[in-house]
């Protein structure tokens, strides 16, 4: 008898997880498990981990399912699953595909089983084909089916869940999938509830009729192939076929030493030759090739993650740090202990990397290309709002729910973050929130549908759907089955192509300046690492819009250290990780001149330059190899487990480290504080030539902040993203003494712009505003020239009366008023915009004299276009009341979402003016160290962390009419007024003013919505 | 003949009638709402006004805001029981009395001078009446139109009338907010927002032809309304015979045939009254309220049968809320409402549309009736009203 078991992987079918089916299979006897997930092997290198981890035989096969008709392909070899994927990757890509003819020339590799007459005797020929049976009535009809069609008959026990009790959720899912409620489900969307996965003898229990197709079954598990080992590495071939293409590495190495260093010398020689043995050695010559060949198609980019260690990426031009002057350790990109394959990481502009990879794509050609998915799962907001819509919760109920739940919070957590979190005190969950929360917490790990990874791309040599089926992703690109895991596992070496939008803030702001002052700047050559105003900029902490140091944690450390050469930007950059706050601590204080020693003489020379604390990397295996003796690999592992957060494996690695430290004599001291500081490095850490690479690009962005200001602000506003809205962009070009122009149809662009010392906005930023709209406008003010008032544009453009209300609101159209102020304007774009069909125009025609008749006021439409002199486009316009501040206020959040000719607190002085308190200025706050203050405050961006003892506490940046401070929200204070905290609005802050090295901040005791 | 017409209105009816139920309520802020954490405020006292509390606020916002908040479900009879109450008294004043909202009242005592003496006397006495009768306080507006005397009611505290004169209408109204207009919602008022019209006289001052363009065919109601304009007559109170069954859920329900086996018992509770009082509907009206306010409705005519059978009757009350009840959203509220009635007709037909099965059903209803007239209507049920007992006991 065959169990055919689907994962979850079988989205929103399956219901539990390769790992949970494997370990249930061991544990009810099962010696061989067939994985046949739908439509894919999504799951296929997980399945084949957790089938050795468990001790049972894997069976690789896939459940296809084509307009309704199903069939269970199983590969017998190796050889049958390299002819299932291109048939699997058909279904997806072809859009007439069809089960049979699409059937490829399997042979003895493969073997089908379905109860579909018309395919079983379509394939019949070309491949070993069995009638499956399956429990119940149905399985009766295949038996007839099987003795007609004289094919032997498989008894089938599809699976879809490990244990009974998880028909529950496989029931949630197939709600969810379908829209529908449990109530409501079309029972043919449900598996059985006996579904799951059974002792084998319990599962034969339901054929007693036909022991011989459960014999079959098991004689069919024996027959195919279990042994999966490991996958075969796959690079990149460079050029068209295989070949050593060794030489033209180093042909392009020696042109790139004549490019970076202008001549060759010892060292640099030396480390060339260790690095290129080792590329040889390892088979990355063709990757390294590929990568280079790619990143030369554009002009701005950034080699980043350990990569940036190598001299030849360096003289290849993937990456821009200089390995040997800033002492990159080559050995954390690779060794010869390395048994996993990194990849190349490289940043571009956000906006260059969906027309570089089309043009990988043409160049490589489809068949060789692929992005990686990612498995998109469940979050715990995702999970509540869906379980809770199956339950019929109204989305106002929901939303008061998950708004109370971190977007980082993992479904498994919520139950914790229910007791704990003081955003829920007092929150009332009554039935059916228990059961729903319950419920959602069972979706973690779920994944619920492919999307596309941020950058992954995999080339093969010949066909990437030989070794992992492709589809295609929603937005139209090429992806693999496989997540990035699962694709590093099965041999995939991808190269990630990543979107950065501080590059993009660079190329802009360098466009601007050329064309502003014809100055032409090259990124690659830029390299401003000494220019003293930067480095004064970097010190203050005046990096607001700056690559990488412009949040608020990374602007208070610069101020503390107040350090802003190069070599100390890599330390901050790396350093400031989540874990490491109370060793930032030290670090300042250290970096200030307090003395310290180091934890161990061996360590003394290896943290020299970091003070004695672990910064990077490479420190956690350097000091592992160091103070435990492990070998490269063993210390590579353990720094590998860390950034994965597994705590069973970082509990052995703990042992391994403290029984390696014990018997080389360090004291238990020294073991508990360095172990301490390894585990600092959990969640996410950096290298060392990762972090050069980044404070490079932030050099360079801060460079550009110093000498062109506007031009720099402009692209920052322009890029978006960033660590801060729009509106706080605005705000601080403002306290830089840039002047920041409205949008305006005669001068704006698309994007903001920036030249001298005002910044204009651009036609971007508008909101509610088609996108095609504003591009057939600044197409025919291109081609004709400046729009010489509103009239001119309406003949010219085409505009719908929302498109124009959005323009006139954001004031783009107070320069072809004329006489009009603005509620005159909006009344004009209404009644010149009523479509010809509407009553309302009919009424215009007829009534049009009587208007003038009136003899009220009539506008004009400007100095030019006098309507009332142009008959027939006359727009009667009243003389309506001068509209005040506060309605331009309200225009201006409606069209750009914030307010831009005034301070937001400005719009709210009145609801200021009835809290008489003594209110002082956030500029002011250096002087009133220690003492208990009064400040108005207007968010800008808040974070959330967890103290040691687990209390969340907050970290939150307000800013008022004269500058951004940062408030501090401890446990107590949080618990007390995070459910006030919110954002868009004013607030009244009390709290005292600290200081510490020289960074101000507000330990907030009360606060107060204002209005 | 001057029109006089007076608005009555009683500020927050529903919550002023739960203090006066039980008095020790009044004293602190009160609120109406469904029951369950997440129901919306429907109705509130002066007090919780205070606090900052609004109409349609969620409750647990409320309760948030203030610890002491009392929160009173809704007894929609007794609410509507008192409003036609006071419509009936105000019977005594005038032939034609109105009951718009909840608390909100309309007389036109056009022609009742050398009755009642000068209309402005009258509504006095209309307050005093309702404050020593009902110890319920009001503000009355008199016009001489059911607009602009609805306008002026707004306008003044409780326990004071507002009398507008003949042709001060424009005048009265023009330096009043356009939101202060009824008619004018939250769409129209953002609108004339935008042109900068906030007061009414900004917008009584427009011309037919300007506004055209902008405000189409609903320029002229606008203008209507901005100027005082109202020829709309207060139309008495007339009530259809129907009999309305409503339930609101313990608990807010998603489960399709615990929704329908509570319909089933609302049927039969329906189709028990209706026998007793010997009529046929001829119409059913179903009314949903989904646990986010938002409500849906269906009215179908029932099929024609010669006895008011349950079964028969559930399935034209199924099939209207099936084709109703298609939101991903619980339900919190259902209402079936029967109307058009007639008296079963006594003589068999000639040739019987029925069949067997109708006759059987017959049988079966008369059985069901008899034991339920002798032991309670709880001692015998359908089974599939046991999906919804069961969910209740689970």
């Amino acid at each position: 008898m065959l169990c055919v078991v689907h994962t979850f992987y079988s989205f929103m079918r399956g219901a539990s997880s390769p790992e949970a089916l494997c370990r249930r299979a061991a544990e009810r006897g099962h010696t061989a498990v067939l994985c046949a997930d739908r439509n894919g092997f999504y799951g296929l290198v997980r399945f084949l981990a957790a089938a050795r981890r468990f001790g049972v035989a894997p069976v690789v096969g896939v459940h296809l399912e084509h307009e309704g008709r199903h069939v269970i392909a199983v590969a017998k070899d190796p050889k049958g699953y390299e002819i299932l994927c291109p048939w699997v990757s058909r279904r997806h890509l072809d859009p007439s595909f069809s089960l049979e003819k699409d059937f490829p020339d399997a042979g003895s590799h493969v073997a089908v089983i379905s109860a579909d007459a018309g395919f079983l005797q379509a394939v019949s020929s070309k491949v070993e084909t069995y009638v499956g049976v399956v429990a119940g009535p149905v399985g009766r009809k295949a038996l007839r089916l099987a003795r007609e069609l004289g094919i032997p008959p498989v008894a089938l026990h599809p699976v879809y869940f490990a244990d009974p009790e998880d028909f529950s959720l496989h029931r949630l899912v197939r709600a969810i999938d379908t829209n529908s409620t449990l109530s409501t489900l079309d029972p043919r969307e449900l598996a059985s509830p006996e579904a799951f996965l059974k002792p084998p003898q319990d599962a034969e229990r339901h054929f007693p009729h036909c022991p011989d197709a459960v014999a079959r079954g098991e004689a069919l598990m024996r027959g195919c192939f279990a042994d999966w080992g490991r996958f075969e590495t796959v690079f990149p071939h460079y050029g068209d076929g295989p070949g050593d293409r060794f030489d033209e590495l180093v042909r392009r190495c020696r042109e790139g030493i004549v490019r970076r260093y202008g001549r060759s010398f010892p060292e640099l020689e030396k480390r060339l030759a260790v690095e290129l043995e080792l590329i040889h050695a390892k088979g990355y010559v063709d990757y390294f090739l590929v990568v280079a060949d790619i990143v030369g198609r554009r002009p701005i980019h950034c080699g980043r993650g350990s990569a940036a260690a190598s001299l030849v990426s360096y003289l290849l031009g993937i990456t821009h740090v200089d390995p040997i002057r800033h002492r990159l350790v080559f050995e954390r990109f690779l060794n010869p202990h390395r048994m996993d394959h990194p990849d190349i990481d490289v940043d571009f502009p956000w906006d260059e990397r969906d027309l570089l990879l089309e043009e990988v794509e043409r160049l490589y050609g489809s068949h060789r290309f692929a992005m990686v998915a990612n498995h998109v799962g469940f979050g715990a907001r995702a999970a509540v709002r869906e379980t809770a819509k199956v339950y019929g919760m109204s989305a106002a109920d929901i939303a008061e729910v998950t708004r109370r739940l971190s977007g980082w919070t993992r479904p498994e957590r919520i139950g914790e973050r229910i007791r704990s979190h003081p955003a829920f005190r007092g929150f009332p969950l009554d039935p059916p929130w228990p059961e729903i929360l319950e419920l959602a917490a069972r979706l973690e790990g779920l994944p619920r549908h492919l999307s596309v990874h941020c950058g992954g791309m995999v080339l093969a040599p010949d066909r990437v759907d030989r070794r992992v089926p492709v589809e295609r992703a929603a937005k139209g690109v090429r992806i693999i089955q496989w997540e990035k895991d699962q694709a590093e596992e099965g041999g995939l070496v991808k190269i990630d192509l990543l979107g950065n939008r501080s590059l993009g803030v660079i190329r802009d702001a360098l466009t601007m300046v050329e064309e502003n002052t014809g100055r032409r700047m090259d990124y690659a050559s830029l390299n401003p690492l000494d220019d003293p105003q930067t480095q004064s900029l970097l010190a203050r902490g005046d990096t607001m819009g700056v690559f990488y140091v412009e949040s608020p944690a990374m602007r208070q450390l610069q101020q503390k250290t107040c350090r802003g050469d190069f070599e100390h930007l890599v330390i901050h950059s790396s350093i400031i990780r989540p874990a490491a706050n109370r060793y930032i601590h030290a670090y300042i204080e250290r970096l200030h001149g307090k003395p310290y020693e180091p934890f161990h003489p061996a360590l003394k020379d290896l943290l020299e330059e970091t003070y004695g604390i672990l910064v990077y990397q490479e420190h956690v295996v350097l000091c592992a190899m160091a103070l435990a003796g492990f070998s490269w690999a063993e210390a590579d592992g353990l720094r590998k487990v860390l950034s994965k957060k597994s705590r069973e494996q970082i509990e052995d690695y703990r042992r391994r480290f403290e029984d390696g430290c014990r018997a080389r004599g360090v004291g238990e001291d020294v073991i508990g504080a360095v172990w301490d500081m390894f585990t600092s490095f959990a969640g996410y850490s950096f290298c060392k030539p990762h972090s050069a690479s980044y404070a490079l690009v932030s050099f360079k962005s801060a460079w550009l902040k110093v000498h062109y200001p506007a031009e720099f602000m402009a692209a920052v506003i322009a890029n978006g993203g960033g660590y801060y809205t729009a509106f706080a962009y605005v705000s601080e070009a403002r306290r830089m003494g840039l002047k920041v122009l409205g949008p305006d149809v005669n001068e704006s662009r698309w994007k903001c712009w920036g030249k001298g010392r005002k910044i204009r906005l651009g036609l971007q930023l508008l909101r509610g505003i088609r996108r095609e709209a504003v591009e057939r406008l600044l197409e025919e003010r291109s081609r004709n020239g400046p729009f010489a008032s509103l009239d001119d544009l309406w003949t010219r453009v085409a505009l719908l009366p929302s498109d124009a209300v959005v323009l006139a609101k954001s004031g783009a159209l107070d320069g072809l008023a004329g006489a009009f102020h603005r509620a005159q304007l909006l009344w004009w774009i209404h009644a010149r915009c009523t479509e010809p069909g509407d009553k309302g125009v009919r009424h215009i025609a007829s009534t049009r004299g009587r208007a003038r008749g009136f003899g009220k006021t009539q506008g004009k439409l400007g100095a030019k276009n006098n309507l009332l002199e142009r008959g027939s486009d006359t727009v009667p316009v009243p003389a309506l009341p001068v509209p005040d501040a506060t309605l331009l206020w309200r225009h201006e959040q409606e069209a750009l979402g914030f307010v831009l000719s005034a301070h937001p607190l400005a719009c709210d002085e009145a609801a200021y003016r009835k809290r008489p308190r003594p209110w002082v200025r956030a500029a002011d706050m250096p002087r009133l160290v220690g003492e208990t203050v009064w400040l108005k405050g207007w968010p800008i961006t808040r974070k959330e962390v967890v103290t040691r003892e687990g209390d969340p506490m907050a970290f939150v940046s307000f800013e008022d009419e004269t500058a951004i401070y940062e408030t501090v929200f401890f446990p107590d204070a949080y618990r007390r007024f995070c459910q006030t905290l919110g954002w868009e609005r004013p607030y009244a802050l009390r709290g005292t003013v600290e200081e510490s090295f020289g960074a101000v901040n507000l330990a907030v005791s009360h606060l107060e919505p204002v209005a | 003949m001057e029109r006089a017409v007076v608005h009555l209105h009683v500020p927050d009816f529903c919550a002023v009638l739960e203090g006066l139920r039980d008095p020790s309520r009044a004293r602190r802020p009160l609120v109406v709402a469904d029951p369950g954490g997440r129901a919306v405020i429907l109705a509130l006292n002066p007090l919780a006004r205070r606090e900052g509390i609004r109409e349609g606020m969620p409750c647990a916002v409320a309760l948030r805001r203030c610890r002491a908040l009392q929160v009173v479900p809704p007894d929609r009879a007794f609410y509507r029981h008192a409003h036609e109450t006071l419509l009936r008294d105000l019977g005594a004043f005038s032939p034609l009395v109105e009951g718009g909202a909840l608390g909100r009242y309309f007389v036109d005592l056009s022609g009742t001078r050398r009755l009642w003496g000068p209309a402005t006397d009258t509504a006095c006495r209309m307050e005093e009446h309702f404050l020593h009768r009902h110890r319920l306080a009001t503000r009355a507006g008199l016009a001489g139109n059911k607009l602009v005397s609805q306008v002026a009611a707004e306008c003044v505290g409780v326990g004071d009338v507002s009398w507008v004169f003949p042709g001060g209408e424009r005048t009265f109204l023009h330096g009043l907010s356009v939101e202060a207009l009824p008619g004018v919602g939250a769409k129209t008022a953002g609108r004339l927002m935008d042109f900068n019209i906030r007061k009414v006289g900004d917008l009584a001052a427009l011309s037919p032809g300007e506004l055209l363009p902008v405000f189409g065919g609903h320029a002229p109601r606008l203008l209507r309304l901005a100027r005082g304009e109202d020829d709309l007559p207060v139309v008495p109170f007339e009530k259809e015979a129907t009999l309305r069954l409503v339930r609101d859920l313990e608990r807010d329900e998603i489960d399709r045939d615990r929704i329908e086996a509570l319909l089933f018992d609302l049927t039969e509770e329906g189709g028990w009254i209706l026998r007793r009082r010997n009529r046929i509907p001829g119409r059913v009206l179903v009314e949903v309220r989904y646990a986010d306010g938002v409500e849906v409705q269906v009215a179908r005519d029932v099929k024609p049968m010669g006895q008011v059978l349950d079964r028969l009757l559930f399935e034209t009350v199924r099939d209207c809320a099936r084709s109703v009840i298609r939101r991903r959203v619980a339900v919190r509220r259902i209402a079936v409402t029967w109307s058009r009635f007639r008296v079963p007709l006594r003589q068999l037909a000639l040739f019987p549309e029925a069949g067997w099965a109708e006759g059987r059903e017959r049988r079966i209803q008369a059985a069901l009736d008899a034991v339920r007239r002798r032991y309670g209507r709880q001692a015998v049920f359908w089974g599939v009203t046991i999906c919804g007992h069961a969910g209740e006991g689970a």
